[in-house]
């Protein structure tokens, strides 16, 4: 217990990550588990691979920088994001969000998630995100009557 | 996706992280996404969590989602909604003539309320400061069953925004009086049409369009529509269909012509968005900005850079003064920047310039001196040249339409002239979607002095200090603006002890009050100021000049009746001179010695002229004593009403008429006498003053007719015929 600040974290395949009190506990998870259990410093997150969570890490260690920042905050989470173009990343980053419960990462993700999806057919998203359909085409025909109203002054792209 | 691993599905997330994504799709997104799959429909039609979680991410910070509607209706409902008022947020021109509404100015701000969206008309405060007047007059929300409601403020009445009031409609709906029900629809993204609320579709049954209001139950009854000439035709449909004309359809009737008379106060307008309102990058000058002219006043300047690389600048804020005013804007047709380290002349140019702003200014002087260094310049030209091609006939001075723009370092900018010696600074109007050194709510009109009521004071207690401080600060005001975008106007008055309004408008009232006494001195002096013991003055009813009444003290008046009794006599007289008189018409070559006596008349007239007054005097604060005089049978008639009413409900309705027609046989002379006695007192008094208009006639007619020499020309007795027809109209030359 050289330093009573840190903790460390422990990926899924056995990496572990030095990482401040104060950063860990911007996830609701980590500072539960924190609270639950003062002993010990070395927490197992079994669900995170090494390569997100030090995503993860990098994230919240600038969000603790940014403070209250709200444009640091943005600029951070834009520089954050740049580069993170692959679906595969993104699903993973998303998944940890949630299971760490960091909810700023998570609506980042989220957010991006959904900026790729705009002005996509159907048939984009059911390929991007593995999707089997299974209406009928009339049904099919029927969903997107249901939400015409959705496309009014929408320009198709 | 191009990758050897299949991507995961979707399917995988938990459904908090599946929500969170489509959160933050848009509707075309999510329809998308909705027919992908069967699940997927499913999700998207999950009212509560996933259209509210939409409703949340977009508009969550803006307004009180779950408040609108009263929490009642579909988040999905109010996402469509929302969807398209969103467009609304931002600034925008009234297109068309100014000239319609002086009041109305032509720069709207939309914005987010709590549980509506509030649009305020935006004009330059008068006062010589940054301050923006805020004027809300719009009301868009959506009532608890789904239905769009925009109500319109016309006069700014309600002048009270509900913040954070869950009953909003019910507010708005029971100042329905005051208020206006007006139609919000789009034409286009960027064209909405506000109009008052017509049920005249509603009647014929005409489908309206899907932007308006849709048919409320009592629309039909309240409708009313557009114009003059429709309303005739509804009018016409009305009461075809109405034969009864029941009390139903009276009301319905005159509701609508109340409608008609408010509706006159809205007409139909259209606004047009600002699109581009805010610098960006690329373009740093666009957008809207105000400045503070040379002549002190405050000014909204839209800059606008055009497709072909040029900047326009030009004045929106004033609609009160006429077009052909323009203060010099600026104009360029290239946009390129000379960067900071400017040759040595134009450093002079910029650094021997004054900035304008407003007088109280010292302190935040301080702040802006280094937000003051120009960055970057521009060349401009003056619009003068092509408002005025060729002013004071010299051909094109360059230096008389020579500009500059500096840029400065905080984003805004500043731009000058040549010909002048100072810097017309740009300041952001709005930042973020919230108006900058806004003042809530302009104050009305103080029509409660003129009226001389001052309950209209409380009101302005209500509203934040603006005139008071002649120069709102920069600084001062934004803190208002800081707190909140729309907020309880009445919370002023709480925090506050001190009442910023409390000498508003004293002097006014002290230069009234100093206008009636010497009206009273004068008064005093004309009747004498032994004769009158109050003088007080009332408001004639439709204007604002007010009249004196002069009270007198009863002793006086018993004075006055003695010259009441003084009167009979002269009537005696009157009597025989419109005998005489008559006689005279029928004999004219007589009528020598008889213009004689009237004459003779009219001197002794004139000698009383002292008394004459009195009984004018007499005659203003008579009417009481006639009105009294007047009531008496008036006062009968009510109680016989009651008595037959009474009888009625006792006896039943024969009886009734039978005492009825018996009383009326034994009352009715009763009353005659009684009315013939009242009359008795006035009646001499009218013929009297008829007989005095006549005689002066006949006197002139007389006259003329003896210059003309022949009494019995035809015309003069055409006159005096006519004269004698027009018994009681007078004034026939």
């Amino acid at each position: 217990m050289a330093e009573e600040n840190t903790i460390t974290l422990k990926s899924s395949d056995g990496k572990e990550f030095l990482i401040s009190k104060k950063a860990a506990t911007l996830s609701e998870t980590i500072k539960a588990m924190v609270e639950e259990d003062n002993s010990s410093s070395v927490f197992p997150l079994t669900v995170v691979d090494s390569k997100t969570l030090a995503d993860v890490i990098t994230f919240l260690n600038k969000h603790v920088d940014c403070g209250d920042d709200d444009d640091k905050k943005k600029s951070c989470d834009e520089e954050f994001m740049a580069g993170k173009d692959d679906m595969k990343d993104l699903f993973d980053l998303v998944v940890a969000a949630n299971y760490l419960d960091v909810k700023d990462l998570l609506d980042l993700i989220c957010g991006k998630i959904a900026d790729m999806m705009q002005g996509k057919s159907p048939e984009w998203v059911r390929k991007t995100f593995n999707i089997q359909n299974d209406f009928s085409p009339e049904e099919e025909a029927k969903v997107r009557e249901e939400y015409a109203w959705a496309h009014e002054g929408v320009e198709e792209d | 996706m191009e990758k050897n691993v299949p991507p995961p599905s979707f399917n995988d997330f938990p459904e908090d992280v599946q929500l969170c994504i489509l959160s933050f799709l848009h509707s075309s997104e999510l329809s998308a996404f909705a027919s992908t799959s069967k699940r997927f429909l499913s999700l998207c039609r999950h009212d509560h969590r996933l259209w509210y979680a939409m409703c949340h991410r977009r508009w969550g910070s803006k307004t009180q989602i779950n408040k609108w509607g009263s929490g009642k209706i579909s988040y999905k409902h109010l996402y469509r909604i929302l969807n398209e008022y969103d467009n609304l947020i931002g600034f925008w021109r009234r297109c068309g003539d100014s000239d319609s509404n002086s009041n109305s100015a032509p720069l709207v701000f939309f914005e987010w309320g709590p549980i509506c969206i509030t649009g305020s008309r935006i004009t330059p405060s008068r006062n010589s400061g940054y301050g923006v007047m805020k004027k809300p007059f719009i009301y868009i929300s959506v009532t608890s069953n789904g239905e769009e409601m925009n109500y319109l403020d016309p006069d700014g009445k309600f002048t009270m925004i509900p913040n954070l009031k869950e009953d909003l409609i019910g507010e708005l709906g029971a100042l329905e009086s005051e208020l206006i029900r007006v139609n919000v629809s789009f034409m286009g993204k960027f064209h909405v049409v506000v109009e008052e609320n017509s049920g005249f579709y509603g009647f014929t049954r005409v489908v309206s369009s899907p932007g308006s209001v849709r048919g409320e139950e009592y629309e039909n009854v309240y409708g009313s529509p557009p114009d003059r000439m429709m309303s005739e035709i509804y009018q016409y449909f009305a009461n075809r269909t109405s034969p009864g004309g029941n009390g139903a359809s009276r009301r319905q009737r005159r509701r609508e012509k109340e409608k008609q008379g408010r509706m006159k106060k809205w007409e139909t307008q259209h606004f047009v968005k600002i699109v581009n309102c805010s610098p960006d990058p690329g373009r740093p000058l666009q957008g809207l900005w105000k400045g503070i002219c040379d002549d002190m006043s405050m000014d909204f300047y839209l800059v606008s850079y055009d497709d072909i690389g040029g900047i326009a600048c030009r004045k929106v804020g004033d609609s009160s003064k006429p077009l052909s005013y323009h203060a010099p804007v600026f104009w360029t047709s290239s946009t390129t920047f000379i960067e900071s380290p400017f040759s040595h002349e134009e450093d002079r140019l910029y650094n021997c310039r004054l900035h304008v702003q407003p007088h109280d200014e010292a302190e935040v002087n301080r702040d802006l001196s280094d937000n003051r260094t120009a960055s970057r310049m521009l060349f401009v030209n003056s619009s003068y040249d092509l408002v005025i091609p060729d002013l004071d006939g010299n051909a094109l001075n360059p230096r008389h339409v020579e500009g500059r723009v500096w840029l400065y370092r905080n984003g805004t900018f500043g731009f000058g002239f040549l010909k002048d010696n100072y810097i017309i600074d740009m300041k952001h109007i709005a930042k973020d979607g919230h108006l900058l050194d806004a003042i809530e709510s302009e104050l009305r009109h103080f029509v409660g002095f003129d009226r001389g009521s001052f309950s209209h004071q409380e009101l302005q207690d209500q509203n934040e200090s603006y005139n008071t401080t002649p120069c709102t600060t920069p600084k001062r005001s934004k803190k208002s603006n800081t707190t909140t975008s729309c907020k309880i106007i009445g919370k002023d008055k709480n925090t506050t002890n001190k009442n910023p309004y409390a000498d508003r408008g004293l002097d006014k009232f002290y230069a009234l009050l100093a206008d009636l006494d010497t009206k009273k001195q004068q008064i005093y002096t004309q009747k004498g100021a032994e004769d009158i013991s109050i003088v007080r003055f009332v408001y004639a009813n439709d204007s604002n000049a007010f009249k004196p009444i002069v009270v007198r003290a009863k002793e006086k008046n018993k004075k006055d009746d003695q010259n009441m009794l003084y009167i009979p006599p002269k009537v005696l007289v009157k009597h025989d001179v419109s005998h005489e008189k008559d006689q005279k018409v029928i004999n004219h070559d007589q009528s020598s010695d008889i213009v004689v006596k009237p004459k003779d008349h009219n001197e002794e007239d004139s000698n009383g002229k002292k008394k004459k007054k009195r009984r004018y005097c007499l005659r203003s604060c008579d009417g009481s004593f006639r009105l009294d005089n007047l009531r008496k049978p008036n006062y009968y008639f009510f109680v016989i009403l009651m008595l037959i009413m009474l009888l009625m409900a006792m006896f039943g309705r024969s009886f009734a008429i039978m005492c009825t027609s018996i009383g009326w046989y034994l009352i009715n002379p009763t009353i005659t006498d009684s009315s013939n006695t009242t009359n008795k007192s006035r009646r001499p008094k009218r013929k009297k003053e008829y007989v005095i208009k006549k005689l002066s006639e006949e006197k002139i007619n007389i006259n003329y007719v003896h210059s003309r020499g022949g009494g019995s020309s035809p015309t003069s007795v055409l006159i005096n015929n006519k004269d004698q027809q027009q018994y009681g109209h007078g004034r026939s030359l």
